[in-house]
């Protein structure tokens, strides 16, 4: 099979879903198990898919793509089935295609080039999302643009710089050379948004209407998409160790900073987004190890930790759609009806294993991480132990603060109302949840199946070993000098599964003590319960949220707002005004000027011709 | 400015010394009649006298017993079913009008004028019955209050207290239903309207400050 | 029966109505009513509108009534008002005439002593009473009084409003002087009980009323031109809820030009010197210049009518019965003009009729409104010295 029928393919469905609600809904599920099935096949060695080569067009997969193929499929499938849709359009579908269809092809692209030019489709057909549904949405739009854009330039230098010194547009050259490698991981990295620039989608997304299943496509699919564009560069690129160390500092540091944001957050979109940041940044921090660990020979710790990125991103991919699916409306409606009559124990235990605790999907992910970061701790230089010190120690504690975030946000949603009842439509929406139940026990699966996804090889069965209750190969262990570090065994899975659900329901809040909002003594179809803003835990980061108080523009009423949304804000106000002098004053269409515009340039160019 | 400052100089101090103090002014029919002379049982429109005694809850203070009765001029006339010490300090009020003829809103509001100046023995008003520590319920039960006032006691946190102020609260008077279908007053201040001393005294009776 | 513009019977064969300032009824075959009271709606888009929803038990209000404001951030486009939720609708019909009178009184306490006499007026019409003089100046006296304690409490709510506290305090102050004064005078700080059809129900003490109200009034007056002094407090009330033209009541109606009032022409008032004080503006600041003013007038009423007062006998007369007699009357409430109509048959209450000055105010008031700030909600709306009791319905 040629991979070009795949993106063929794809591109059909986007153009297609462009028809009707039920054809969006019908090609998003067609597509979405397409290409489970095919990612699937492939990795499991079934399926050959072969490259595609067009002058500079250069398509291609590998296991690392195959294994992230699966991840955004998977997502794509929960948007698809996603029944809460506000103001389906037809543009609005088809730009959701147009950005699946980008990323896609940046999975797929095979030089730089290629990338470049997926990267930037999904990037605009992102900003249109989001800028379409009314005005006061474009701001968001823009300042997602502003952030988008920046990734892509820093894509094209480094592609430009490569191409510069090598004379060609190969990712292999590309990566030899430490500027080009350098700028590509910034590149990807801004666009995963991560502290300082968590804004790019995050803030947007939280700031703007639009309907859950469009802002799982944005908000799942582009971290994911971007800690896939790290993960090949950085395997790639082993030569330079300041690339990993650098990352995993950053990532540490995003874990926390991530986790304190959401729990200051107080719109539910905007805290599943400081959510991610907190996620992206443990995947960086795993993404740096497994690149450590090549760079200084330890394969099984490298391997370990690159298969702990996908399983991780995997995971996060299935809970923060699940999550994001339950942000349908946006915060006006944050204690309405609607939004608490839908199906609530799939959510719930998306919740869970979003804060890592137990081992549910979620909580592997975080278990590899520490895993990973203890072992570099012991077997690393010794500069490198400090840092993945330092780095397990804000990675743990941002997991205990992701404990309180989503305490709260099941708090919010989770805590049963008698009055309200439950609509048989929107039950279907977080039932994907209950697939982070089953997974835990089929890691072992994962294991196999993503297992060279590093490309280096490895046995198959390294981490895989005889289980105490399910007979051989269901116990993961982590490695160490060829020794067992830890172990995740099915057993304690079972029994700690067990216990903490048990413990849930014996500990279960019975009589939500729950008040209507006094309203002048009506009726509001509003109510508070006992649990949603009593979280001391929750009010003490509040303190520490970098924030400012004010008037976003003149639809946002006062509120708090990130510090760093605002000097976006702010600067790109700054830009807007600047861009509108020039277009009054020197490009507002007089020939005149014109005419004196490329009678410049063409002194200017012969002049440059001549002297230099 | 100067002129202000000046008024106010000149007018000293006119605040009662109430709860210590006698009372200085009474509204004689709002006070529980009393029989002098003649007829036990006279005519009585809402049957509050029976033999030469008058139920207060039931009085509308009209003046039909006149002559055979007058008024006590007995303000503390208000009964108290709790007191609420933890209210001792300060108490806050939220008052909800259920259906009045306006008389009882304006001796409520009375208590936060000068001569009465409810502030000095820590009452003060709220206008949110979240910060409220009593309900004042002033009128009769109007059909279309029975939701807010529900909503209302529901809103408020313990310790709650519930004030049926005037005879329309208590009784219904000629008007129409008490508010008892809603709600149980805890404190009953009769009259109609009951005098500002009355509810200033019934509010110190519900904190046991009496 | 709902309030409309006019006060009506409809006794199943004809349709009796009373026009304003008019005490002799119209008759109409017709068994239709026509409901007068305006329809409101918003001709603004108000999917675009921000609904502010004010009420009905919230602080900041003395009675219960709801508001939606209908705005775009600052600017009230719209108003639409509910005052029912306090409505007690209460039962005249069926009770013998004493009883009604009761009711009647608590109609609107705060204006008992206006909707009394105006009732007994009728009753005593309908039964040609003969009431003499010094029943009819108690009245006035009582009326005048209630007039410049319900001015004063409307300037207490400005003033509150607009912070200006010393005047605050001093207009309450004022007030509950001159409530103590006529608790001391007439039993009861509401005039409760006080007017009986025929008479009076008790002795009253008029002697030294007339020199505290003086002095009220004087004291209020050196308030009021300190307060017209006062920039700040103008500027909060000048050019908030313009009311122009006939369609509403009493101050508000006077505050916009239109010299009118129910007390020039009516035979209470007859041989009574006094001025009907008016202003142009149409705006909150007018209509508190007319109750200020008013109130000063209210002040030399109360002292000609306590010089007509001699001696008053309180053996009132007989009520008896009449047959099947539809009469009328009106009575200038503080708020503005009222109409009342009965029909009476063998002692009791056949039929009623009401149109209350603040049905009519409220509608002039949420027409007034559009294109005020939020700021000027509460200035225009007290200002109009709106009772909302007194606009339920009666049966």
């Amino acid at each position: 099979m040629n991979i070009v029928f795949l993106l063929g393919i794809i591109a059909l469905l986007a153009i297609f879903s462009a028809y009707s609600k039920k054809v969006d809904k019908i090609t998003t599920i067609a597509g979405s198990l397409f290409l489970i099935a095919v990612s699937l096949l492939y990795m499991t060695g079934y399926l050959i898919i072969s490259p595609y080569t067009l002058d500079h067009f250069k398509l291609s997969i590998d296991h690392l793509s195959g294994a992230f193929l699966l991840i955004i499929a998977t997502v794509w499938f929960i948007s698809g089935i996603n029944t809460v849709i506000a103001n389906w359009t037809g543009t609005r579908s088809f730009f959701a295609g147009l950005l699946f269809f980008g990323i896609l092809g940046t999975l797929f692209s095979g030089n730089s080039i290629t990338l470049i030019v997926f990267w930037e489709t999904f990037t605009i057909s992102a900003m249109f999302i989001l800028g379409l549904y009314n005005r006061r949405e474009l701001l968001s739009s823009y300042i997602f643009l502003s952030v988008g854009e920046l990734s892509t330039l820093l894509l094209i230098i480094g592609a430009a710089v490569s191409y510069d010194s090598a004379g060609s547009f190969s990712l292999i050259s590309l990566f030899e050379n430490p500027i080009a490698i350098s700028l590509w991981i910034a590149g990807f990295i801004v666009k995963a948004g991560i502290i300082p620039l968590q804004t790019s989608e995050w803030y947007s997304l939280g700031l703007s209407g639009i309907d859950s299943s469009k802002s799982i496509l944005i908000g799942v699919l582009i971290p994911t998409i971007s800690i896939y564009g790290v993960e090949e560069a950085s395997l790639s690129a082993l030569q330079f160790q300041t690339i990993p160390l650098t990352m995993i500092l950053l990532g540490s540091i995003s874990i926390f900073i991530g986790a304190i944001y959401a729990s200051a957050s107080e719109n539910p979109r905007i805290l599943a987004a400081y959510s991610t940041v907190e996620n992206v940044g443990a995947m960086l921090v795993l993404t740096g190890v497994s690149a450590l660990s090549f760079a200084t020979g330890h394969l099984n710790l490298g391997n370990f930790s690159a298969i702990g990125v996908v399983i991780y991103a995997f995971m996060h991919g299935i809970g923060k759609s699940t999550i994001l699916s339950s942000t349908a409306f946006n915060s006006d409606s944050f204690n309405s009806k609607e939004w608490r009559s839908m199906s609530r124990s799939g959510l719930i235990i998306a919740s869970i294993s979003m804060m890592g605790l137990a081992p549910l999907g979620g909580g592997i992910g975080e278990w590899m991480l520490l895993e990973s970061l203890f072992i570099t701790s012991l077997i690393g230089i010794q500069y490198y132990a400090i840092i993945a010190v330092i780095a397990g120690a804000l990675a743990a504690l941002g997991a205990g603060i992701s404990v309180v975030v989503f305490t709260k946000f099941v708090g919010f949603i989770g805590t049963a109302s008698p009055k309200m009842k439950t609509s048989p439509e929107s039950k279907k929406n977080y039932g994907i949840g209950f697939l982070l139940l089953v997974l835990p026990l089929i890691t072992p699966l994962l294991f196999l199946l993503f297992n060279g996804v590093s490309g280096f090889a490895v046995k198959g069965n390294t981490y895989l070993t005889g289980g105490e209750i399910i007979p051989d190969g269901f116990t993961i262990y982590s490695p160490f000098n060829n020794n067992i570090f830890g172990v995740l065994t099915p057993t304690f899975i079972l029994v700690s599964l067990a216990a903490i659900f048990s413990a849930i329901y014996v500990f279960r809040p019975r009589n939500v003590r729950e008040v209507d909002a006094w309203a002048g003594g009506v009726e509001r179809d509003r109510t508070y319960n006992s649990f949603n803003y009593s979280n001391p835990a929750r009010i003490t980061f509040f303190r520490l949220f970098p924030k400012i108080e004010g008037y976003i523009h003149q639809d946002y009423p006062s509120h708090r707002f990130d510090m760093v949304y605002l000097t976006f804000l702010s600067i790109f106000k700054k830009y807007e005004k600047v861009s509108r002098i020039i277009a009054l004053k020197l490009m507002n269409g007089n020939v005149k000027q014109y005419i004196m515009y490329i009678m410049a340039t063409l002194i200017l160019a012969v002049a440059f011709a001549i002297f230099i | 400015m100067k002129a202000w400052i000046l008024r106010s100089f000149r007018k000293g101090i006119i605040t009662t010394k109430f709860p210590k103090e006698k009372n200085e002014a009474a509204s004689p029919w709002s006070t529980i009649p009393v029989h002098v002379s003649g007829s036990k049982d006279p005519y009585c429109p809402t049957g509050a006298i029976n033999d030469g005694t008058v139920k207060a809850d039931l009085c509308i203070s009209c003046g039909m017993c006149y002559p055979e009765f007058e008024p006590s001029m007995d303000i503390r006339g208000s009964v108290s079913k709790l007191s609420v010490p933890v209210l001792k300090k300060s108490i806050r009020l939220y008052h909800l009008d259920a259906g009045t003829c306006g008389a009882c809103n304006l001796e409520v509001m009375a208590l936060a004028g000068p001569h009465y100046d409810m502030a000095r023995l820590g009452i003060s008003f709220t206008n949110t019955p979240r910060h409220a520590d009593a309900l004042l319920v002033t009128g009769v039960l109007a059909p279309g209050m029975m939701e807010p006032l529900k909503k209302a006691f529901d809103a408020m946190a313990a310790p709650k207290v519930v004030f049926a102020i005037g005879a329309c609260a208590i009784s219904g008077s000629l008007l129409g239903k008490s508010i008892s279908e809603v709600l149980n007053a805890d404190v009953t201040v009769p009259g109609c309207p009951p005098d500002p001393f009355a509810i200033m005294d019934a509010i110190q009776k519900a904190r046991g400050r009496q | 029966m709902k309030q409309t513009r006019f006060a009506y019977i409809d006794d199943g064969k004809s349709l009796h109505t009373l026009g304003r300032f008019s005490e002799v009824y119209m008759s109409q075959e017709t068994k239709e009513v026509n409901d007068f009271r305006q329809e409101r709606s918003s001709g603004k888009d108000s999917t675009k509108l921000s609904i502010f929803p004010y009420g009905p038990s919230s602080g900041g209000m003395v009675e219960s009534v709801y508001f939606d404001i209908l705005t775009e951030g600052e600017k009230i486009e719209d108003i639409r008002y509910d005052t029912d939720f306090k409505n007690r609708a209460i039962k005249f019909t069926g009770l013998s005439l004493e009883e009604a009178l009761l009711r009647m009184e608590r109609m609107n306490g705060v204006h008992a002593a206006s909707y009394s006499s105006l009732f007994c007026q009728i009753c005593e019409k309908s039964m040609d009473m003969e009431i003499t003089d010094d029943i009819k100046n108690l009245r006035v006296l009582m009326m005048e009084a209630e007039r410049i304690s319900s001015h004063l409490f409307v300037v207490s709510r400005l003033t509150g409003g607009a912070s200006q506290n010393i005047a605050h305090m001093n207009t309450l102050l004022l007030r509950e002087n001159l409530l103590r004064a006529i608790a001391t005078a007439f039993g009861h700080r509401y005039f409760f009980g006080v007017n009986r059809i025929g008479g009076i129900g008790r002795p009253v003490n008029v002697k030294e009323l007339g020199e505290q109200v003086m002095r009220i009034s004087e004291e209020y007056g050196e308030i009021y031109h300190t307060l017209m002094d006062s920039r700040v407090f103008i500027d909060r009330l000048d050019r908030s809820a313009i009311i122009k033209g006939e369609q509403s009541s009493g101050p508000v109606m006077r505050g916009s030009g239109i010299k009118r009032d129910g007390r020039s022409s009516h035979r209470y008032y007859e041989g009574v010197q006094f001025n009907v004080p008016t202003s142009n503006g149409g705006d909150a600041l007018a209509r508190f210049i007319v109750r200020s003013e008013e109130i000063a007038e209210s002040a030399s009423i109360i002292e000609q009518a306590i010089s007509g007062i001699g001696d008053i006998k309180l053996d009132s007369q007989d009520v008896h019965a009449v047959e099947g007699i539809i009469s009328g009357g009106f009575m200038e409430t503080p708020s503005g003009d009222a109409s009342l109509i009965l029909k009476i048959k063998s002692g009791h209450l056949e039929g009623i009729g009401f149109r209350s000055p603040s049905v009519l105010n409220m509608e002039a008031f949420a027409e007034s409104i559009h294109g005020n700030t939020f700021a000027d909600f509460l200035f225009g709306y007290e200002s109009l010295g709106i009772w909302i009791s007194e606009m339920g319905d009666f049966q």
